[in-house]
């Protein structure tokens, strides 16, 4: 009997103080109780540095049934500050961040650098650390959100699509806060995706002065500061060295000087140390690709070896390239921010370890040598004596 | 000093039955004209009129039987020798036991001057046939099911289990009524301490007549207060006997269309006859169908509660848009819809059962109609809680036993509330708090939760899957008295 009382006391006095723990006059012991149609969903933050102050611009994206983006502006002496107003400010419904996509920072916020807006990411109970970053190479993160937003298109939406499609048209690779962060703890650099506003054609007939976000190359991070933006060449060199290049499409001429479009399906890369006499004194870099033809732009021979072995060769020479410029730009800069030395030590870790140290201090001085086959595998061909240009000219094997 | 038993006397039995519409006398002399008197008292309407008139007073008044007898006493000795026909003779002195099988559908030859009755069983075929199940339908597998008279019960059991170690021990229920009942076991492996257990609960109920199944539940369970069943119930004789087979104490109670079986363990509850009857793999797969139906019966509100109001960041955010975009509108917080919503479908369930056939469509179209088309596009209810709950009460149809969907149903809401008040939190505590509940419960000494709390991996294993016949005893090792000494050595 006296056991039962207890257990009924304990078990009272535990509901009790639960709900008395709560603090909160809705009866939960959660702080975050939220209703569902009070929130709104931010799915894109701008950052900018806006006279002493940072400004953060908000951005829903298109609804489901099409709904209108709306968009949100606040300022603070910190970004949690700006937030915070943005929070406990003027609007009816409360933002939530925990789904947020994107973060698009100013050139000028960039220029200040990256760590605030980092450190925020990861501190920030909300915040994803999955989200992708960009920078804009050119004004402001709340220009860039406002004009590529209208009642039909949203900034969250053009970075979706970046996000998706860069990889695959050569035009960069959209890396997480994640990504960075550790990138930048243990190169002392990253990459991140820059984009830029572009007029859009299609957009500005609903508002003239409505812009698009296009990729443009990579903004190389040292310390959490732009160093450098990449061209389209050093681009598409980066994308093939961090293994992100997906399948892109090359114009390449042949021996007649017409233009073939060959679409790259596959490529390997190796990383190894480069050594000679028998000391590790770089690393030797090799990249297979494989191609499919396209498109030819004229009677081209594919069925003789020779016509395709020039077309192999042409192509080789395009990635070689692409690659050497990506990676003159690293040793111009003595920064390894493709990772190859980190590819190379987990090849050869005993090897790498000749020049690990030096790789760190004196990657200028490394030597890195890069060989690229290329190998067409399929031409698709259709056969012999079709006319394949409509000049009356027939094509094929004699 | 114990009161000396009245014997039985026609006047004791006159009153005893006055009063009563239907106590009938029917008075003959044994052999014929001149013969011993004697009369045949019985309750028209439990006895078979025509039985009476065949088997009894037939060969009573003919005269090559009884002709020349002229002793009371010697008339009795021939009747108790089979010169009637009925197949059942019990020589009866006292008046109460004379009563006691009037009452049980005996008729009763009184001779007055001995003091003396004899008593010969000829009840009325009048009864429920013997029909297809109603709350256990299966596809393959035997179509009989229990009736209200004991003496078919134990025969669609003996039909089915033809060993002379399947026993039927008769107890009687209630201190004035007597309800007679039994309690069926297999003497050469059935742990006896459940049979005295049950024995020793049955004499318990102070009840005077069963009439209902809860008259005699809360006096067998352990702990009746938990609403989780904690004796299998079955209105079909082939699982029945499946559960007897493997160790289990059964009964059965005259005026009850059910049987019993204990001791009772949650996944007992969980597994259909059927299972038996389909291929193993078929059967294990919809065995864990059921067990994951059960999760969701029960904690997909309590889910969608915790996650829409605490927990936004767990949803994509394709589904995190979907439910704002229909909750717009909406007047009531997503708790109060969900509680609205879950009594609602409670209503309508009743209502289904309680509805005579002829409207029950009715009922069908309009619960349809009103509470999930008009309420949703009069936007008093979202369309996704709508879901939630249809798919949660669908999932809880899935659950063999009724008994065991009911619990869950009460625990469904208790979910909701603790995942109001506290998100994932509460909803988790809410797990804990039920899964320690269900742990100390106990069933005729065995743990509620066997063979999830068995040690075996095997054992855990029986719960989700049908092993294959052949390579499964039929006694369940929890139920194996050999195991229970081991364990106790």
């Amino acid at each position: 009997m006296t056991e039962n009382r207890i257990k009924r006391t304990a078990i009272t006095m535990a509901v009790i103080m639960t709900v008395l723990l709560s603090g909160c006059s809705r009866l939960t012991i959660y702080s975050n109780y939220k209703e569902p149609d009070n929130i709104v969903v931010i799915r894109t933050i701008g950052i900018d540095y806006d006279n002493g102050k940072v400004s953060v611009t908000c951005c829903t994206g298109m609804g489901l049934d099409g709904e209108e983006p709306m968009t949100f502006t606040a300022r603070g002496e910190t970004l949690a500050e700006a937030v915070a107003d943005m929070k406990n400010g003027y609007m009816r419904q409360e933002p939530i961040f925990s789904h947020t996509e994107h973060i698009i920072i100013g050139s000028e916020a960039a220029d200040r650098g990256i760590g605030s807006v980092l450190d925020y990411v990861a501190r920030d109970v909300q915040m994803r650390m999955s989200t992708n970053i960009f920078i804009l190479k050119d004004g402001t993160a709340e220009e860039a959100i406002t004009k590529c937003t209208g009642k039909t298109s949203s900034a969250s939406d053009m970075l979706t699509s970046i996000k998706a499609e860069a990889p695959e048209a050569g035009e960069g690779y959209v890396f997480t806060g994640e990504d960075i962060m550790s990138a930048l703890a243990g190169r002392g650099c990253a990459l991140i995706q820059a984009v830029s506003l572009v007029d859009s054609p299609e957009l500005s007939s609903e508002n003239e002065e409505a812009k698009a976000l296009e990729p443009d190359g990579f903004a190389v991070m040292r310390e959490g500061y732009p160093a450098s933006y990449t061209n389209e060449m050093q681009t598409v060199g980066i994308l093939y060295l961090i293994g992100e290049m997906k399948s892109m499409m090359m114009d390449v001429k042949d021996s007649e000087e017409n233009t073939v479009t060959l679409l790259m399906t596959r490529e390997k890369m190796k990383f190894k140390p480069l050594e000679r006499d028998g000391t590790t004194v770089g690393a030797d870099i090799s990249c297979d690709i494989t191609l499919n033809v396209e498109e030819v732009g004229g009677p081209v021979q594919l069925y003789s070896d020779e016509e395709r072995h020039i077309l192999e060769k042409r192509c080789g020479e395009l990635v070689l390239s692409q690659i050497t410029a990506a990676i003159e730009l690293s040793k111009s800069m003595n920064i390894d921010f493709c990772g190859i030395g980190k590819k190379v030590e987990q090849n050869s870790p005993y090897l790498f370890r000749e020049i690990g140290e030096r790789w760190e201090t004196d990657y200028t001085d490394m030597e890195i040598g890069v060989t690229v086959h290329s190998k067409i595998e399929r031409t698709y061909d259709i056969g012999d004596n079709v006319n394949l240009t409509g000049d009356g000219n027939t094509s094929g094997a004699e | 000093m114990e009161k000396e038993e009245t014997r039985v006397s026609l006047k004791g039995i006159k009153d005893s039955f006055s009063g009563c519409y239907d106590y009938t006398e029917r008075r003959m002399s044994l052999g014929g004209e001149g013969g011993i008197e004697a009369t045949v008292c019985f309750l028209d309407g439990l006895v078979s009129g025509e039985a009476i008139a065949r088997e009894v007073i037939k060969p009573a008044t003919n005269e090559t039987r009884f002709g020349g007898v002229s002793l009371q006493s010697r008339a009795i000795e021939l009747f108790m020798s089979g010169v009637v026909y009925s197949s059942t003779a019990k020589l009866c002195t006292g008046l109460n036991e004379t009563i006691e099988y009037m009452l049980a559908g005996f008729c009763a030859v009184v001779f007055d001057k001995a003091g003396a009755a004899v008593t010969f069983e000829v009840k009325s075929p009048v009864g429920r046939a013997v029909t297809e199940p109603k709350e256990e339908k299966v596809i393959k597998g035997a179509k009989d099911v229990f009736v209200e008279i004991l003496k078919t019960n134990t025969m669609l059991v003996r039909r089915k289990i033809k060993s002379s170690s399947l026993k039927f021990k008769q107890v009687y229920i209630g201190e004035q009524a007597k309800t007679m009942a039994v309690i069926v076991y297999m003497e050469d492996y059935t742990d006896m301490d459940l049979v005295i257990e049950m024995e020793k609960r049955l004499a318990k109920p102070q009840t005077d007549i069963v009439l209902s199944a809860s008259s005699i539940e809360e006096y067998l369970e352990d702990r009746p207060k938990t609403p989780f069943p904690q004796m299998l119930r079955t209105e079909r004789p082939d699982r029945f006997c499946m559960n007897i087979l493997e160790g289990r104490v059964g009964l059965i109670v005259d005026g009850l269309p059910m049987g019993y079986l204990a001791p009772g363990t949650f996944s007992q509850f969980y597994k259909v006859p059927e299972d038996i009857a389909n291929h193993f793999v078929v059967a294990s797969i919809m065995n864990v169908m059921r067990y994951i139906a059960l999760v969701i019966t029960v904690l997909l509100p309590a889910f969608y509660v915790a996650v829409a109001m605490y927990h936004q960041e767990m949803l994509p955010t394709r589904l995190l848009l979907s439910i704002i975009n229909s909750r717009q509108a909406v007047p009531f917080p997503a708790a109060l819809e969900i509680i609205a919503m879950l009594a609602a479908f409670e209503l309508l369930q009743e209502a289904g059962l309680r509805m005579p056939s002829t409207i029950g469509t009715t009922v069908s179209i309009l619960g349809a109609l009103i509470v999930g088309q008009a309420a949703v596009d009069a936007k008093v209810v979202s369309p996704i809680v709508v879901i939630v709950i249809a798919l949660a009460g669908i999932a809880g149809y899935t659950v063999p036993d009724q008994d065991m969907s009911a619990a869950l149903r009460v625990f469904r809401f208790l979910f909701v509330l603790a995942a109001i008040v506290g998100g994932l939190y509460g909803l988790v505590l809410a797990g804990v708090l039920l899964i320690c509940h269900m742990c100390s419960i106990e069933s005729f000494g065995i743990s509620y939760m066997e063979p999830f709390s068995g040690d075996k991996w095997r054992d855990k294993l029986r719960a989700f899957l049908r092993l294959p016949v052949r390579s499964t005893k039929h006694l369940k090792p929890e139920l194996d008295p050999e195991r229970k000494e081991d364990e106790s050595d």
